[in-house]
């Protein structure tokens, strides 16, 4: 209001003196009365505004603390930004050992919730072995069975539903837990250049061929057609023979032909392949031979368009017997009883397809569970494990949780029961001795220190191992509310550590994209003219590259990509929107008035733009910059997803998190779930977040494009 | 006007030719990479690279005597020949490389996607893919956006315009691989409704339902960024219009609300969304990266992604002049359609 006055006065004043003309600084001669002061009573001065001094920034944030959606957007980031801080600290479970028992563990947040987030799951199809009549063990190398089983029998919470399937594949877990099944090789398909069919043959192992001896050949067999065979195709039994007298050793193909060998009647009956009759001329006594079968497809006019037969036969042969009449030949190793076993054998006693063709088995059968399973008690719960004497005493004495009495003697067997100590625990060793019970003590060879070591069969629990190991953060079953990735890993944890190092990615480069875009932006939009010509044309050209690429380029010539690396590909680029944003609002307020104003009473360019321009223009940069961390995620996230050959990154960030979790979908869905719903309320939360900003610092633009 | 278009045009390829050359010259600095496959192939590839001015046939002694860009080819013939072959300085191979693209258009040979083809021709075999992929997903997303978004501005502040609304907030702000990802696990790993990747071209002839359902979650993915972004342009625009001036006038000249909201109010409406889908138009020859990537198809998305992977620097180089022209052409054809839409708007007057 004291201003009000102020300026009034002197305009009444100056009517005054535009009133008396005549009265000139020459002759005017002040007269007491003239004047005289106003309000005598009261001394002048700037009274204080009655309402509250306000600034830009303040007003924004109170339009801003008026939109609620935004509120809430900028509450859940809030949250989300301290749980990636906190979290990486706060979790304790152990993310850089590998830990194959924990690995896949399913999310768990509720106990006994029948199903539903409580860490079981179903399991369908767990080969059963078919020997034990239990869940099979896994296989090395060598397909040998291992002390580890695919899920363990006392973690199953539900009846197991048996069924029986069969396969035509071979794999390794076939070869193992397979029984039954056809041996199976089909007839050939393939023209030569003659347009003669290629031969197959089907050998047996070698064996010892007596001349004075007779064989009796006994196979089950089946022909199945493939799409449909017209005629009946001829199966052609030979005997392969090698004849080692002059020591030289004739291709099979070569034997097939009747001279050279041995032929069994040509003629196939219903199951009986009956003995040989003609044995070629100047053969020994004895020669290593093997036999065999040539089947031959007769319908060799049907073509398809690549010039193979269309129909050929396949023979599926369930067992065969091999009798020697005499008994002069060993013939043991011809015969088999099972097809899969057979194939599987790897002692030489597999019968083999010679003529371009492969061993196949035809309907193996395999035997499978389906159960519930629950995969927090096999992580965790207690199960029997043989533990040696050294670890036993580290645990036992070393840490004082107890006392045991050793009893077993090395030149003895196994010690059960009354003859093995008992397991005293104390207090803390209640609490946190791994080693329950035990069970039995016996001593066992052991490679690596050549000689018997005493080995104790005990009740461990395995969260308390776990637990005393470093592995897992409390000395508790463990609830993973992500669940655990194929190492064991904690994925709540390596989702939050991730977006941690997604988000400083995301925060530098903006403080980077700032500085670099306003200096940038400033100097292109407050001198104007060629020097903003100049600098839009490097713009457009920079901008006109695809990101992905200069990314790619700048992560491949560096040769690593680390942090730093993946900051300076992020930011080569993203200080183009910022600069361009402030170019347009130097623009729109340069030509001001109040500028002009500033300019006229001698302020310095600097001054202007710092003093004047900028903070005018702040508020749409502001704005952007909000919706730049979402973006620097997103384009993290898509490069990490798109090129894991290109960027190996050194560092885990969020993007490389989704990347690895999309690869395991099929097969374990709950972590791209997980780390999606994450980005998702991290991008809908940051672009509401951004939208109430924008719509606090310009009014104007209220719902331009929601 | 037409002397806008033809600077714009000429603009155009200088700023295509600028950022090409850079990234040709930026790749040079990157390692040597020999094609995949027989040694035979190989000694065709790099003799094929000697004819084209890139690389020089050189014996060991002076092979010897450069460290870096030098490919040794060795034969597996009795002689155990070894083939060496130096680089020319980069500059020399990127002038060549101009000479051989407006000479005889050679834009290079795979290494690594079909070895030995010539990096156009696979960037127009996988063309068509993404090409059809892309006009299936404009034919849905136009109407679908336009009419939602209209029926948003129509029912603004009711539930129906917040439920779209949220709807469309959220589907703008899902990664497109999220949302490719869910629908994967969703339709095709737990329900097994939908194929999990793209069909082969024999597949396809083999399965013909296989290959139509297998559409559904590419077009999907392509459309619900485009209906979102349709919707929330068009509701934006209208709301702006049926709150002008000129509207009322129409109303009390006594025009029915259908009759000014048709004739009026979605005409001055669509000035900024014609640009839009005219630019959808020309983006029908580039491919979605992550949506080809992730569903496996021999699209021109992929093609760059496996290129960039497996250091196929001719095919990058083809995909990415394509990409380049692309993009420009869409911002140029853009801008003339504002003049074209809305006579008002003439680009490029002078004041």
């Amino acid at each position: 209001m004291a201003l009000f006055k102020k300026k009034k006065n002197p305009e009444q004043n100056m009517d005054k003196i535009e009133l008396e003309e005549n009265i000139t600084a020459d002759n005017f001669t002040e007269k007491p009365g003239d004047f005289e002061y106003a309000q005598t009573n009261k001394s002048i001065h700037d009274t204080k505004f009655q309402t509250k001094p306000t600034t830009f920034m303040k007003d924004a944030m109170k339009r801003f603390a008026k939109n609620k959606s935004s509120v809430t957007a900028a509450g859940i980031l809030a949250v989300i930004i301290l749980m990636a801080i906190i979290v990486p600290v706060a979790d304790r479970n152990n993310i850089e050992v590998a830990q194959p028992d924990l690995s896949y563990l399913p999310p768990k947040w509720f106990d006994n919730a029948n199903g539903f987030m409580d860490g079981t799951g179903y399991v369908s199809d767990c080969i059963i072995d078919p020997d034990t009549g239990k869940i099979a063990q896994k296989l090395d190398k060598d397909l040998k069975k291992t002390d580890t089983y695919y899920y363990m029998e006392d973690a199953i919470i539900s009846d197991k539903t048996i069924t029986e399937r069969t396969t035509d594949i071979l794999t390794d877990e076939v070869k193992v837990y397979g029984r039954g099944g056809y041996f199976n090789f089909a007839a050939g398909r393939y023209l030569d250049k003659d347009g003669n069919l290629s031969r197959r043959i089907v050998a047996s192992p070698e064996f010892t061929y007596d001349v004075s001896d007779d064989l009796s050949f006994d196979a089950d067999y089946g022909i199945e057609e493939m799409k449909g065979l017209s005629g009946v195709p001829s199966l052609r039994p030979v005997v392969i023979a090698y004849f080692t007298s002059n020591a030289e050793i004739i291709p099979l193909d070569d034997f097939a032909v009747p001279e050279a060998g041995i032929v069994l009647e040509n003629t196939i009956t219903d199951k009986i392949i009956s003995t040989p009759r003609y044995v070629s001329e100047g053969a020994p006594a004895t020669f290593k031979a093997r036999i065999g079968f040539e089947i031959n497809n007769d319908d060799t006019k049907n073509l398809d368009p690549n010039g193979d037969v269309q129909r050929f036969p396949q023979l599926l042969i369930e067992k065969i017997t091999a009798n020697s009449i005499t008994g002069a030949m060993d013939v043991s190793k011809i015969g088999f009883n099972d097809a899969t076993t057979m194939l599987a054998a790897s002692d030489g006693s597999t019968w083999k397809v010679y003529s371009n063709g492969s061993t196949e088995v035809y309907k193996s059968k395999m035997t499978y569970a389906s159960f519930r399973y629950d995969y927090y008690g096999a992580a965790f719960g207690e199960h029997i494990r043989a533990v040696a004497e050294s670890d036993f005493r580290a645990w036992v004495e070393g840490k004082g949780w107890g006392t045991y009495e050793f009893k077993s003697h090395p030149e003895s067997g196994e010690y059960y029961g009354d003859d093995i100590g008992v397991l005293v625990l104390n207090e803390a060793g209640k609490e946190y001795c791994p080693i329950r019970s035990v069970i039995s003590e016996k001593y066992v060879y052991s490679k690596l220190l050549k000689t018997e070591i005493r080995t104790l069969n005990c009740v461990v629990s395995s969260y308390r191992q776990l637990y005393q190991e470093g592995i897992i953060a409390t000395n508790a079953p463990q609830k993973y509310i992500f669940g655990t990735n194929n190492n064991g890993w904690d994925f709540f944890k390596i989702v939050f550590s991730g977006l941690l190092v997604s988000l400083g990615l995301g925060v530098l480069s903006m403080i980077i994209n700032l500085t670099i875009g306003l200096i940038y932006g400033s100097l292109a939009g407050y001198f104007g003219g060629w020097v903003d010509i100049i600098l839009e044309r490097f713009t457009e050209i920079l901008g006109g590259m695809p990101w992905i690429v200069m990314m790619t380029l700048i992560i491949i010539l560096i040769g690593k990509s680390n942090f730093w690396v993946f900051l300076l590909a992020l930011c080569i680029t993203g200080w183009m929107g910022v600069a361009g944003l402030t170019r347009s609002q130097f623009y729109r307020f340069k030509g001001r008035e109040y500028v002009l104003a500033s300019r006229t009473l001698g302020a310095s360019d600097a001054r202007l733009i710092f003093r004047h321009i900028l903070p005018n223009g702040i508020g749409t940069i502001v704005t952007s910059c909000a919706f730049m961390i979402p973006s620097v995620i997103f384009s993290e996230a898509t490069i990490s997803y798109l090129l894991p050959g290109a960027i190996s990154m050194e560092v885990t960030t969020f993007g490389v998190t989704l990347s690895t979790a999309q690869a395991s979908i099929s097969s374990h869905p709950y972590m791209i779930i997980s780390a999606s719903i994450v980005m998702m309320l991290i991008m809908i939360s940051f672009n509401l977040f951004g939208n109430g900003l924008r719509d606090a610092f310009n009014p104007s633009l209220k719902g331009a494009d929601e | 006007m037409w002397k806008y278009v033809l600077k714009r045009v000429v603009l155009i390829f200088i700023t295509t030719f600028i950022i090409l050359s850079l990234t040709y010259i930026l790749l040079q600095f990157m390692p040597v990479v020999s094609p995949r496959g027989q040694v035979a192939a190989q000694l065709a590839y790099w003799d094929e690279q000697v004819r084209l001015g890139y690389y020089l046939k050189v014996n060991a002694g002076v092979a010897a005597q450069y460290a870096e860009k030098i490919v040794i080819v060795d034969t597996n013939d009795p002689n155990r020949t070894t083939y060496y072959y130096v680089a020319v300085p980069a500059l020399i191979r990127y002038f060549n490389w101009l000479k051989n693209i407006f000479t005889e258009w050679n834009w290079g040979t795979s290494t690594a996607i079909v070895v030995g083809k010539s990096a156009m021709e696979i960037e127009a075999m996988r063309l068509p893919v993404s090409m059809r992929l892309n006009v299936i997903s404009i034919i849905i997303s136009v109407p679908a956006g336009l009419s939602l978004g209209i029926l948003a501005a129509l029912k603004k502040n009711t539930w129906i315009d917040s439920l779209i609304s949220t709807v469309i907030m959220v589907f703008i702000s899902i990664p497109s691989f999220v949302l490719i990802s869910f629908m994967l696990i969703w339709f095709s790993y737990q329900t097994g409704w939908l194929p999990t990747f793209w069909p082969s071209e024999a597949m396809a002839a083999a399965y013909p339902v296989r290959a139509f359902k297998a559409y559904i979650i590419p077009v999907a993915s392509l459309c619900f960024g485009s209906i979102a972004s349709f919707t929330r342009y068009t509701r934006a625009e209208l709301t702006e219009v049926m709150s002008s001036e000129f509207l009322l006038l129409a109303r009390t000249k006594g025009l029915t609300k259908s009759q000014t909201i048709v004739r009026h109010a979605m005409r001055n409406s669509m000035v900024p969304i014609v640009p839009m889908i005219i630019s959808e138009f020309i983006g029908i020859l580039s491919g979605s990266m992550v949506l080809e990537q992730l569903y496996q198809i021999p699209g021109v998305g992929s093609l760059f992604v496996s290129a960039l992977n497996s250091q196929d620097y001719g095919v990058l180089m083809a995909d990415m002049a394509v990409y380049t022209l692309i993009g420009l052409a869409a911002t140029l054809v853009v801008d003339l359609s504002y003049g074209i839409v809305d006579p008002r708007i003439r680009m490029g007057a002078s004041k």
